[in-house]
């Protein structure tokens, strides 16, 4: 688990959203659409930077090819979290929770 | 000038470092109606509806499953793939709406990169042959390895040069904003 968190957190945010995008297997333009969707336009990400991100991610051991693609579409290649992505991102998500749950906190003047 | 024909050929040279240059050049023509359909050296256009539309050169160190990979997922988002010069191809997006290719200058830098580590190689292994023919020399034919020395001599001077302005040319796209995202 240290070794999960000394070398991939922080992640980026659009390195976050790809992450946990797939969750569930999804085909590379499915991810592309989710993340615009979730950061409401903001993140974009075009083909030549997302096929990068997810190079890496593959080589990073935190995402898998994955060979059960929807009938109909097997043109697509699939990918999906590997046991060690989720852990990844469940760490993110508990440092962001801490964050903003620290951040409250001292907003509300309520640090003793 | 073309008059009827429904197609043209141009024959232009860019540098690897002038990709932007030659893109705006595909999207004037784009605007005047020629749409490429094969690039490198002899461009051909076939005719169409004169239009605006963005091309980008990428160049791709993959290849086989990889690259069809990276094509299709272009097209998905929008991309069409016009045409590839060895490892570089031309793409074509008719949707304003589209995001770019590259959302990020440092993935357009990396695939630069590694044309970059191919420049060095090349540049390595030309000085190991210049090198080897000075030192490997023969009495006799002089005059002969005098001429490949004077050609070594020449590639190196490219290479360096090509290693060079296409280091300047990763500073430069780190420093813009246009690949980044609207």
């Amino acid at each position: 688990m240290d070794y999960t968190r000394q070398n991939f957190l922080p992640l980026t945010e659009s390195t976050f959203l790809i992450l946990a995008s797939l969750a569930s297997p999804k085909h590379g333009y499915a991810v592309m659409q989710d993340v615009t969707k979730w950061s409401e336009g903001k993140t974009r990400l075009g083909p030549g930077t997302l096929y990068g991100a997810l190079t890496k991610l593959l080589e990073q051991g935190l995402i898998q090819r994955t060979d059960d693609p929807e009938p109909g579409d097997e043109r697509r290649k699939h990918y999906v979290l590997t046991p060690r992505g989720r852990l990844v991102v469940e760490a993110e998500c508990a440092r962001l929770e801490a964050a903003a749950l620290l951040g409250r906190k001292l907003l509300n003047g309520k640090d003793e | 000038m073309q008059g009827e024909s429904a197609t043209c050929s141009r024959v232009k040279w860019f540098w690897a470092w002038d990709a932007p240059k030659e893109e705006k050049w595909l999207e004037r023509m784009a605007r005047e109606g020629w749409f490429l359909v094969s690039g490198g050296i002899v461009f051909r256009f076939v005719r169409g509806t004169p239009s605006e539309c963005r091309y980008r050169l990428d160049y791709r160190s993959e290849t086989g499953q990889a690259l069809s990979e990276y094509i299709d997922l272009c097209r998905d988002a929008g991309w069409e793939h016009v045409d590839r010069f060895a490892n570089w191809h031309y793409f074509r997006c008719a949707d304003p709406a589209a995001p770019e290719l590259h959302t990020d200058p440092e993935s357009l830098a990396a695939s630069y990169k590694r044309l970059l580590v191919l420049l060095i190689a090349l540049l390595v292994l030309n000085l190991g042959l210049s090198i080897n023919a000075h030192f490997g020399r023969r009495v006799g034919i002089d005059s002969f390895f005098q001429a490949i020395q004077w050609v070594h001599f020449g590639v190196v001077g490219l290479l360096t040069y090509g290693i060079y302005r296409i280091s300047g040319f990763i500073r430069q796209l780190r420093a813009s904003t246009r690949h980044r995202a609207p």
